[in-house]
């Protein structure tokens, strides 16, 4: 897995399919460690966030390019599922953290990682947009996809 | 500025407020990676996002667009919104996140990311309203 400061230094190159998702998972890291270094109980309770914050700022550029291509194999397909069933569970991480900090009355931190949850949600519906357009899907695909929007929706509501 | 110092600033600070407003600084630094990259991009007259990629309505209700942003959401040019709502979403981080610093030099930081982010908003609002 790639480091954090690797993973920046990517988002700038060109030639990487890195764009607005990697930089929002980057961006989650800062607030992520002020929480880790502030409040008691956050790294016994979302210890392994990090990790799964790092592996989907590397995935979320593969997820991009394959999203565009005209044809994608067995393999491709099982790579973006693994994608998808990846934002559901940090898209789900998220609103865990979040009502951690509505209990704990972290309003500032609550009002960040909430503008990072809404643009997430939003850009995995409009990621997914297109592969669902697609005649192509394998029927994990409509599953995997289906959870990974339900975790939205249970925040929402 | 470098990406590299953030463990050892958030350290240093005491106050937890410095601590979330240095947090916020620091993770301004991978939009506005991708931000200059996009803008490169769309100077070279190419354009990185597929044609079926939808940007959603929710995200202009949500987020408080410029007349600017309004604009080329307006015409149409839905694959650019993610891209200006990330803009505005950088904008508004560092502006409430510099409300909560005293410190000069961190200030000062403030003022040179949301300069950059300005001018890079401004530079590419011009080259997809010339297209």
């Amino acid at each position: 897995m790639k480091s954090e400061e690797e993973l920046l230094v990517e988002t700038g190159d060109k030639k990487s399919s890195s764009y607005c998702g990697t930089a929002v998972f980057l961006s989650l890291l800062p607030l992520l460690d002020e929480l880790t270094e502030t409040t008691i109980g956050f790294e016994e309770g979302f210890g392994g966030t990090k990790l799964l914050i790092l592996r989907l700022a590397e995935e979320d550029g593969k997820f991009f390019a394959l999203s565009k291509q005209k044809e994608i194999s067995a393999s491709q397909w099982d790579e973006l599922i693994n994608i998808i069933a990846d934002y559901g569970e940090i898209i789900g991480t998220i609103s865990e953290i979040l009502m951690f900090l509505h209990e704990i009355e972290r309003e500032e931190e609550k009002k960040e990682l909430t503008k990072d949850f809404i643009f997430l949600s939003h850009l995995l519906s409009s990621d997914l947009s297109p592969l669902y357009e697609r005649t192509d899907q394998p029927k994990e695909f409509f599953s995997t996809a289906a959870m990974s929007l339900a975790e939205i929706q249970e925040e929402i509501q | 500025m470098n990406y590299s110092d953030y463990y050892k600033d958030i350290r240093k600070e005491k106050t937890r407020k410095e601590k979330i407003a240095i947090a916020s600084l620091y993770s301004l630094l991978p939009t506005l990676q991708i931000l200059r990259k996009l803008l490169n991009v769309l100077e070279e007259g190419k354009h990185p996002f597929p044609l079926s990629f939808q940007a959603t309505e929710k995200t202009e209700a949500v987020l408080s667009l410029t007349d600017q942003t309004k604009e080329v959401i307006s015409r149409k040019k839905k694959a650019d919104a993610a891209f200006f709502s990330l803009v505005e979403q950088a904008k508004t981080t560092a502006k409430d996140a510099a409300s909560l610093v005293r410190d000069k030099g961190l200030q000062e930081d403030f003022l040179w990311i949301s300069g950059e982010i300005e001018e890079i908003q401004t530079k590419s609002v011009k080259v997809l309203l010339s297209r």
